[in-house]
């Protein structure tokens, strides 16, 4: 059943629609355009339409559904018109995106198909971003797969066993979730260690950034390692050779 | 890709920019634009309303702009309820042409951000 958020100061038009309706939307009435507002600001994301009357008291319709375009960017705004200025109308399309404009004398059936509509579509378009974004998370995924086992294999080929070495420099205020994400602190120096870690980075190009511009690769989304100070040097070069192999530097 | 570049204008004449690719193309002549993915916006006049409403284009995604110099009632609303418009204004001016501009640099990156999505 769709949600609705309707509002009219015609209690006669509210009634109208809530009994004519009420096997097939839930539909939440307001007399005042303000109450309305109140009650979206704190039921964001509840409401899969929204329709208003335009010749309203204090907040015209096309006010009232360009505030509400703050609390509901996407779902699709109805305008019910009846002798509604021009001007009102233009400022519905331009400043709150309305994409249906309904007259008061259209029968309810029309009024139902139409609304049907609006919400058909938009749910179509809901669902195409939804099925990116899940594709999207599928390859994220498989690319971070990818990036550990290239990592891995690095060091494999360097004879170096990468989770001793880590348990052997990490210090205690290790921030370890994966080789995407991975910061390694020392407890101390941890200023000139990090300058040393970017001096051996010097020579690399990493995200797009000259290594002598990361001087915070703690907000980098790449698989940053800091060593222990002794041998940043030697590893910082190691593993700008890692970032190197696998497409970061 | 062909990405959201070209504007569309249905029902204007002698408009030139230096700033977006523009098209002039006569009702007629829709058919073998509306469809292009390449097309990022299509302004038309409200004289032509009927024509752009028939070819509403499927494959693409441009967005649609509605210039109605007589600021009629019965225009905006017979074409809000059968076409997704941005954006209606009595003239073809500056102002209009920066929603344009804008919106098709949106548009534009969306398109690339799902092509990159689709072919990572």
């Amino acid at each position: 059943m769709h949600k609705l958020l309707l509002v009219d100061d015609d209690a006669l038009i509210l009634d109208t629609f809530s009994n004519h309706f009420y096997d097939v939307y839930q539909i939440d009435s307001f007399l005042k355009a303000s109450d309305a507002l109140e009650h979206l600001k704190k039921n964001q994301g509840f409401y899969d339409l929204i329709i208003s009357d335009q010749k309203m008291p204090n907040i015209n319709g096309a006010e009232f559904l360009t505030l509400a375009r703050k609390y509901e960017p996407h779902i699709p705004f109805v305008a019910i018109t009846a002798y509604s200025k021009h001007e009102l109308l233009t400022q519905c399309v331009n400043n709150a995106a309305v994409s249906v404009f309904i007259s008061k004398g259209i029968e309810l059936d029309e009024i139902q198909t139409t609304l049907d509509k609006a919400v058909l579509e938009y749910r179509q378009t809901k669902t195409h971003k939804s099925s990116l974004a899940a594709v999207l998370k599928v390859k994220q995924s498989k690319i971070l797969s990818i990036r550990k086992e290239a990592v891995s294999k690095l060091f494999e080929e360097a004879d170096i066993d990468l989770w001793a070495l880590m348990n052997d420099t990490c210090s205690e205020k290790i921030q370890f979730e994966s080789l995407d994400h991975l910061y390694f602190y020392t407890e101390d120096r941890e200023a000139e260690f990090i300058d040393k870690i970017v001096k051996s980075f010097k020579e690399c190009m990493i995200n797009g950034l000259p290594g002598d511009q990361c001087t915070s690769f703690v907000n980098l989304t790449s698989p940053i390692v800091v060593l222990s100070d002794e041998n940043a040097k030697l590893h910082g070069a190691l593993f700008a050779h890692a970032l190197k192999e696998i497409g970061y530097a | 890709m062909n990405e959201p570049s070209l504007v569309l204008l249905v029902g204007f004449s002698d408009i030139k920019r230096d700033d977006l690719t523009v098209i002039q193309v006569t009702p007629e002549d829709l058919s073998d634009y509306v469809n292009r993915p390449e097309v990022g916006a299509i302004i038309f006049h409200a004289n032509h309303k009927e024509q752009v409403i028939a070819l509403k284009g499927e494959v693409g995604r441009a967005d649609y702009y509605l210039v109605d110099p007589d600021d009629n009632f019965i225009t905006l609303t017979e074409v809000i309820n059968k076409l997704k418009v941005k954006r209606v204004t009595t003239e073809l001016n500056e102002k209009l042409w920066s929603h344009v501009y804008d919106n098709l640099i949106i548009l534009r990156n969306v398109c690339e951000e799902e092509w990159v999505i689709k072919n990572a």
